[in-house]
């Protein structure tokens, strides 16, 4: 499991705006509510940061739940 | 007055640990404040930083010998094939390379960055044989501490702009500019814009052979011009390239790297290539160089390419700025499109940060290059040849 670059790859994966990037911080964020947990983000993570669990689909970084906004370091 | 400055007069000044050192977002903000002439006096280095997937990575290793030794001629690493038609025990590991097993999930990249991070990693040799290196294979394990020399050797890193993605087709396109969304349904674009270095002094003035980098969390050094190195490309009035344009081969010693700043990258349906953190500092010679050095997104554009033709030469659907891209959106014929960067803004921040803190701090002195890049280079290709 590797960590978060914040990159923003898998924000050009998520077509329900789930996942962005702040243009100011340059960190990606993660707004639950706009998930469909279709898991596009978790193959077009380069750095193989994104998981799932088979009994949650919900997307997790770099083994730990995504939240609003998160800080992988 | 005009201000200038030498290198000389700067490295002495790093010596003594009184060298204003900032970074090239920092240094807009000051340039804002004191306007470029005043800036120029007090500013002396500039740090830029670049953290992004860049395919032309690779290490060269050299195993030791073995008793009875062996010549190898086929040689893989955590069944990832390494080029070893070099020397006996040389071998040169691509970041690009996929393995036997894992396919894509897996390839020379991981076992770089396996490497670096002093884990084991499994050596297989094959060899026909000679009457001085009479072994014919070999199995066994190494780490960056049983093997000689480890160094990353990259020919082509530190793209001077690149060309945003984009799709107009009906289908998704995988590709190493990530995933495109079908009809325009979103714009990929690489390179760390108003940080990014070659983007910063754009005519390469302090940047050629011999230059003293920050290469994936150790000190590294400018080796030769990039592959595909165009230094002919047109430019907008400030200098910078519209597209691809130069590009650095560099090199540094693989075990002092640290993983935080190199990192393999696995592209759905595409393949591996590796996330390579480079920092350049650059010295403020003069107020021409400051002015290059204070160019703000708003003044660097890139072409957007529609990766849905399947040629070379892609169609440019529309240029726009880095402060565009950055926003989340572009509009390209009145239709709001959204935007998806490749190269981490976030790490590009922290290596410039650091490098910043090696200059003033830590004494990082500035080599002024041994030899300057050529210019008005064009790129050659293999057209239309063969079947
Ligand atoms: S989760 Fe993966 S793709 Fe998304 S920003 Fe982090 S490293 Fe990049
Ligand atoms: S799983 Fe959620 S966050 Fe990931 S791509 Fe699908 S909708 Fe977006």
């Amino acid at each position: 499991m590797r960590r978060c670059t914040h990159c923003g790859a898998c924000t050009a994966a998520c077509i329900r705006g789930a996942l962005k990037i702040d243009a100011k911080s340059g960190t990606v964020s993660y707004d639950e509510s706009l998930c469909t947990y279709c898991n596009a983000c978790i193959k077009a993570c380069p750095a193989r940061a994104l998981t799932n669990t088979n009994q949650i689909r919900r997307p997790y970084v770099s083994g730990e739940r995504l939240s609003e906004t998160y800080e992988s370091r | 007055m005009t201000v200038k400055k030498t290198f000389e007069e700067i490295n002495e000044k790093i010596r003594k640990g009184n060298a204003v050192v900032v970074t090239a977002e920092e240094l807009a903000d000051i340039v804002e404040e004191k306007g470029i002439s005043d800036a120029t006096k007090y500013v002396d280095v500039v740090t830029t930083a670049t953290f992004g997937p860049m395919c032309s990575t690779g290490a060269f290793l050299n195993f030791g010998h073995s008793d009875p030794p062996i010549r190898m001629e086929k040689v893989e690493l955590d069944n990832v094939n390494a080029y070893a038609g070099i020397a006996a025990v040389d071998a040169y590991i691509g970041a690009t390379e996929t393995s036997k097993d894992r396919d894509i999930e897996y390839g020379g990249a991981h076992v770089i960055c396996n490497l670096i991070d002093g884990k084991k990693v499994h050596l297989k040799a094959y060899s026909r044989g000679t009457d001085c290196y009479p072994r014919k294979e070999l199995d066994t394990y190494i780490t960056k501490d049983t093997i000689n020399e480890a160094y990353l050797f990259n020919p082509r890193n530190c793209y001077q702009n690149y060309s945003a993605a984009a799709n107009t087709s009906d289908r998704t396109l995988y590709t190493y500019m990530g995933v495109l969304q079908p009809c325009l349904g979103n714009v990929n674009y690489s390179t760390s814009g108003e940080l990014s270095p070659l983007l910063k002094d754009p005519y390469l003035r302090t940047i050629g052979i011999g230059t003293k980098i920050f290469l994936a969390g150790a000190e590294g050094y400018v080796s030769w011009q990039g592959t595909q190195f165009a230094s002919g490309k047109p430019r907008g009035e400030n200098g910078i390239p519209l597209s691809n344009a130069c590009t650095l081969a560099v090199i540094g010693n693989l075990k002092e790297m640290s993983t935080d700043y190199i990192q393999p990258a696995v592209f759905e349906k595409y393949g591996v290539s590796m996330f390579v953190g480079i920092g350049i500092p650059i010295p403020v010679l003069d107020s021409d160089l400051l002015s290059n050095l204070s160019v703000r997104n708003k003044d660097i554009y890139a072409n957007i390419l529609d990766y849905s033709v399947q040629s070379n030469n892609k169609p440019v659907l529309a240029q726009c700025s880095y402060e565009e891209l950055r926003s989340g959106y572009v509009s390209i014929e009145g239709k709001k499109i959204k935007t998806s960067p490749l190269t981490s803004l976030y790490k590009s921040r922290e290596i410039a940060q650091v490098l910043k803190g090696w200059v003033a701090e830590k004494g990082f002195t500035l080599q002024p290059p041994i030899a300057a890049f050529p210019k008005d280079v064009s790129l050659k290709s293999l057209g239309k040849r063969g079947s």
